[in-house]
């Protein structure tokens, strides 16, 4: 068990075909849960929200042009924030951070328009990436929303 | 140092700063259990060596994050979960029963990504599991998700 909460959805509908018992685990709602906590935990949120993981902001100077990335490593606790990383002449808002510490930015001011990441830019994107208007961070999860109605 | 005992009778000297990221055997310490040789009778000793050798480098992790030798540490857990199928497993089980909390991360993902794509029949196989709904079943099943069956990742190899 403490193996398949770490599959992603499509694997673990697939699998309630290997036997019984695989079927009754991944339909359980306590399974369901504990898949859908883990997920959410593995990500790390940077734009200040209200969600039980880290947060961050941006944090713009003026003066030096310099854009600086902070970090709260634990929600609500204020000596946890953390400086990621500063870069000169730069504003884009952050939108995820990768495990290997990897930040995924949005820039909408023109002349550029399209998402970039910390260490180099559109390595990650379909070729198309100036025609995207914006992005989201998603959870893959079994649980339907029509049993959040 | 503590002496650890594999089910196959071999005993591992290990230095106390490393044993004790394991919760099992801290709790033992810490009640005074822990003065001879620890017995592990589910655990052999080719995995209880693979075991000490994740401990081992793992005794200073605290320190890595400050020196910026977490690359080094990286490196060496990919290079460490790069062992055969039941071989993994047997280090899930003992990190399991010794309750060393990383070790299990690591392996656990480790074993999941190596699942994640396998076809039904690979998993079976790779798990040693008994089919044991009827066709009409595992047809309901597909019919109710065709889309997770179909795909280019799906893969039928056993390894």
């Amino acid at each position: 068990m403490d193996v398949l909460f770490r599959l992603p959805v499509k694997s673990l509908v697939r699998f309630r075909c290997v036997s019984k018992s695989w079927k009754t685990l991944i339909s359980d709602e306590y399974f369901k849960a504990k898949h859908c906590n883990h997920a959410k935990n593995n990500k790390k949120l940077l734009i200040a929200q209200m969600f039980p993981d880290d947060v961050g902001f941006v944090h713009a100077d003026g003066e030096t042009e310099s854009y600086k990335l902070w970090v709260m490593k634990e929600y609500g606790v204020k000596e946890t924030w953390f400086k990621l990383f500063t870069i000169p002449r730069f504003f884009a808002i952050p939108k995820y951070v990768f495990a290997d510490g990897e930040v995924l930015f949005y820039e909408g001011y023109f002349p550029y328009n399209g998402f970039r990441t910390s260490k180099g830019p559109y390595e990650l994107l379909p070729s198309s990436y100036d025609t995207y208007l914006q992005g989201f961070v998603y959870t893959e999860s079994l649980i339907s929303p029509n049993l959040l109605i | 140092m503590v002496k650890l005992k594999s089910n196959d009778d071999k005993e591992f000297e290990v230095e106390e700063a490393a044993v004790i990221q394991s919760e099992m055997i801290k709790n033992m310490i810490e009640d005074g259990c822990a003065t001879s040789v620890i017995p592990l009778p589910n655990i052999d000793s080719k995995t209880l060596i693979k075991v000490i050798e994740y401990l081992n480098k793992h005794i200073n992790m605290g320190k890595a994050a400050e020196t910026g030798e977490e690359d080094d540490l990286k490196e060496f857990d990919e290079q460490f979960v790069n062992m055969g199928w039941e071989e993994l497993f047997d280090v899930i089980m003992a990190a399991n029963y010794l309750n060393i909390h990383e070790l299990m991360e690591l392996c656990c993902q480790s074993a999941a990504d190596r699942l994640k794509n396998k076809s039904v029949r690979a998993v079976r196989e790779m798990l040693k599991i008994t089919n044991d709904l009827t066709e009409e079943e595992e047809q309901e099943i597909i019919n109710d998700a065709p889309w997770a069956f179909e795909g280019p990742e799906i893969d039928d190899t056993v390894n």
